[in-house]
């Protein structure tokens, strides 16, 4: 088997449109991305998010001589330590900043400062300026929040000056536009940081800069300012399995990185691929993983496999989230042991007595009442994070005409 | 015809040719923000050699940009050839330091085979193992790629035939060698970077690596790299 990428941050920017597969839902998903209006993109994970927000910065690029887009990533390692907000919303506009920086300085629009004194002695270039303004205040960000010593807050720029700043870029630039893809950007923060988070992401708003985030179903928080209808175009990733082009669709991902001996197995044995399809639940990195992990292109390797990879792996994945989610371990393994021994049971329960009685029907969904504990729901919210449930609707009337909210359980996790 | 004249004729075209390769903003951007990088790298390191040699590995890069823009090829090869073995030399005498007194002195040389020796260079498993262990996986994938890059460069070096064209003896623009030079110079700082990253990584403070965003930038494609910076893992 050759190599094949699970994670679009293994991908080289290069190898990115060769590996793309794009239906009429990424179709519209890139389009929103690549619109003037800031959007969010919410999707489990594995799901496509990153790769979706990559193929559009490198559509922009393509496309659009006058825009320029910056990708951000907030690695945790580099994560500030601080319970002060506004530090935390600098460190977020620095990194930012930063990130802007080097990509005027990659497409040519910046030169870097030891660069003109190496080749000529004149300082005062203007062509430095550019950078020489983002990086005084990228500096004083640093400065308050790395600094020992109290630093004013009054005396730091604020977010105006940070969007003149950019708005003077563009000018100088003959550029009209700034995208900024905030990739998985919430993910590693905690709550209240998410709230400031999507304070910054509403606050940067302006003609010149558009602001684009990854996000996750249930574990992200907007705080009271911002509103999803009117600050963003909230885009989901779904990619149903009674879709009538999801085999084809994930057929086509999978050949984009399977080597030629594997290709034609599956051409061979096609209901296999289809199970493993059908299994990922629209996940195109568990359907790879399950591809790469497939020992041989049998009946008997896909069994073990999927029994092995929905029984095992994926729960314990599950689980590991308590250490990232530090105080949810309890309502993590509850939300483990309600799904494992109640959802499926019942489920399965269900699709064995509707088999008894000749129906040629299963199902893979179950309903839960609006008025559950909240835990209940944050135990559905963490399940929905890791991809093993998925999140239909809600305010759906069940049988006794009560409201709630549908799921559906990854198909492989049922037997 | 004068020797000013001349002279000034050969500034003339060179200049045209420099106004054509100003249209190739994206790359010429990029191999820039490349030797900036390395720059900016250097400037983490505390021994005061290494940090000179790799400032000066970052001016070649630049020149044989500069050369490339004003059509004359050869001589950005020879630069970028230059950049390629000093970058990997500074890694190289980080930890052999009689090596590096001797070259300073300029009793010694700077010797390729022994850069990319297998067993003991820049780009060995020995290596990796001492300052970075998970570098180890990629290391004979990168050692290729320096030899191949390094055997293009040397084409133009030693003048090998192919490389004369017929256009060669006089200053044209040429399309063809201006995208050879920015995928060599693309191969070269990618290479240098995974030396560096593999040498100094391990040694840097939580507030250097975080000065170093262009490095998961860089090198995000390796999950160990990436990771290493607090982005996701494989």
């Amino acid at each position: 088997m050759t190599q094949i990428y699970l994670r679009t941050e293994s991908i080289k920017s290069e190898d990115i449109k060769g590996l793309s597969v794009v239906n009429s839902e990424d179709f519209n998903i890139i389009k929103a991305l690549k619109s003037s209006e800031p959007c969010l993109l919410e999707g489990s994970r594995g799901t496509g998010k990153s790769f979706l927000m990559k193929v559009s910065e490198i559509e922009i690029e393509e496309e659009d001589p006058k825009a320029l887009p910056v990708f951000v990533a907030f690695n945790k390692s580099s994560l500030i330590n601080t319970d002060d907000d506004l530090q935390f919303y600098h460190w977020m506009l620095a990194k930012t900043l930063k990130a802007l920086t080097n990509k005027l300085r990659k497409k040519g629009f910046s030169v870097s400062s030891y660069s003109a004194n190496l080749l000529s002695n004149d300082e005062s270039d203007s062509s430095e300026s550019v950078e020489r303004d983002l990086k005084s205040i990228v500096k004083a960000f640093e400065d308050s929040y790395k600094g020992q010593s109290h630093i004013d807050a009054t005396s730091l720029p604020d977010i105006e000056d940070v969007k003149e700043a950019i708005e003077s870029i563009c000018s100088e630039n003959d550029l009209e536009r700034v995208f900024i893809f905030f990739d998985e950007a919430a993910h590693v923060f905690r709550p209240e940081q998410q709230r400031q988070f999507f304070n910054l992401f509403k606050d940067l708003r302006s003609p010149y800069i558009i602001c684009n985030a990854a996000i996750y179903p249930g574990v992200t928080y907007f705080g009271e300012s911002f509103e999803i209808t009117h600050d963003c175009t909230y885009k989901k990733i779904e990619r149903n399995i009674r879709d009538s082009d999801y085999l084809q669709y994930f057929k086509d991902i999978v050949f984009k990185q399977a080597d030629n001996e594997t290709q034609q197995a599956f051409e061979n044995q096609r209901e296999l691929f289809n199970t493993l399809a059908f299994c990922a639940g629209g996940n195109p990195r568990i359907l790879l993983k399950t591809v790469q992990d497939l020992e041989r292109v049998n009946t008997s390797s896909v069994n073990s496999l999927i029994k092995g990879f929905y029984r095992g792996k994926i729960w314990a994945e599950h689980t590991e989230l308590g250490e990232k989610y530090k105080g949810h371990q309890e309502i993590i393994d509850w939300g483990r042991d309600f799904l494992e021994k109640t959802v499926i049971p019942t489920i399965e329960n269900y699709n064995a007595v509707r088999k008894e009685k000749g129906v040629d029907e299963s199902s893979i969904y179950f309903w839960v009442h609006k008025n559950c504990p909240e835990p209940v729901k944050e135990a559905l919210r963490l399940l929905s994070y890791t991809g093993i449930i998925n999140k239909l609707d809600s305010s759906v009337r069940a049988t006794r005409s009560e409201l709630g909210s549908r799921y559906e359980v990854k198909y492989g996790c049922i037997r | 015809m004068k020797i000013e004249e001349y002279l000034s004729r050969l500034n003339t075209e060179s200049n045209s040719i420099f106004e054509k390769s100003m249209m190739y903003r994206d790359q010429l951007g990029s191999a820039h923000h490349a030797s900036s990088c390395i720059y900016e790298f250097s400037e983490n390191i505390a021994d005061t050699s290494e940090k000179e040699i790799l400032q000066t590995v970052s001016s070649q890069l630049e020149s044989a940009t500069f050369c490339a823009c004003k059509g004359m090829y050869r001589q950005a090869f020879v630069s970028l050839r230059l950049a390629l073995e000093m970058g990997l030399a500074s890694a190289y005498f980080s930890v052999y330091k009689l090596e590096l007194h001797e070259w300073l002195d300029g009793r010694g040389d700077i010797n390729w085979s022994s850069l990319i020796c297998e067993n003991d260079g820049v780009l060995s498993s020995r290596f990796s193992k001492a300052f970075f262990e998970d570098f180890s996986e990629d290391m004979s994938e990168y050692r290729n790629k320096a030899k191949n890059v390094y055997r293009q460069l040397s084409e133009y070096v030693h003048g090998n035939n192919e490389t004369w064209e017929s256009s060669e003896i006089e200053l044209s623009f040429d399309e063809n060698k201006m995208a050879t030079y920015f995928k060599l110079v693309k191969g070269v700082t990618e290479i240098l970077l995974f030396v560096l990253s593999c040498r100094y990584l391990k040694s840097f403070s939580e507030n250097v690596l975080d000065s170093l965003e262009f490095i998961p930038e860089e090198m995000k494609h390796l999950g160990y790299v990436r990771a290493y910076f607090g982005g996701p893992k494989e």
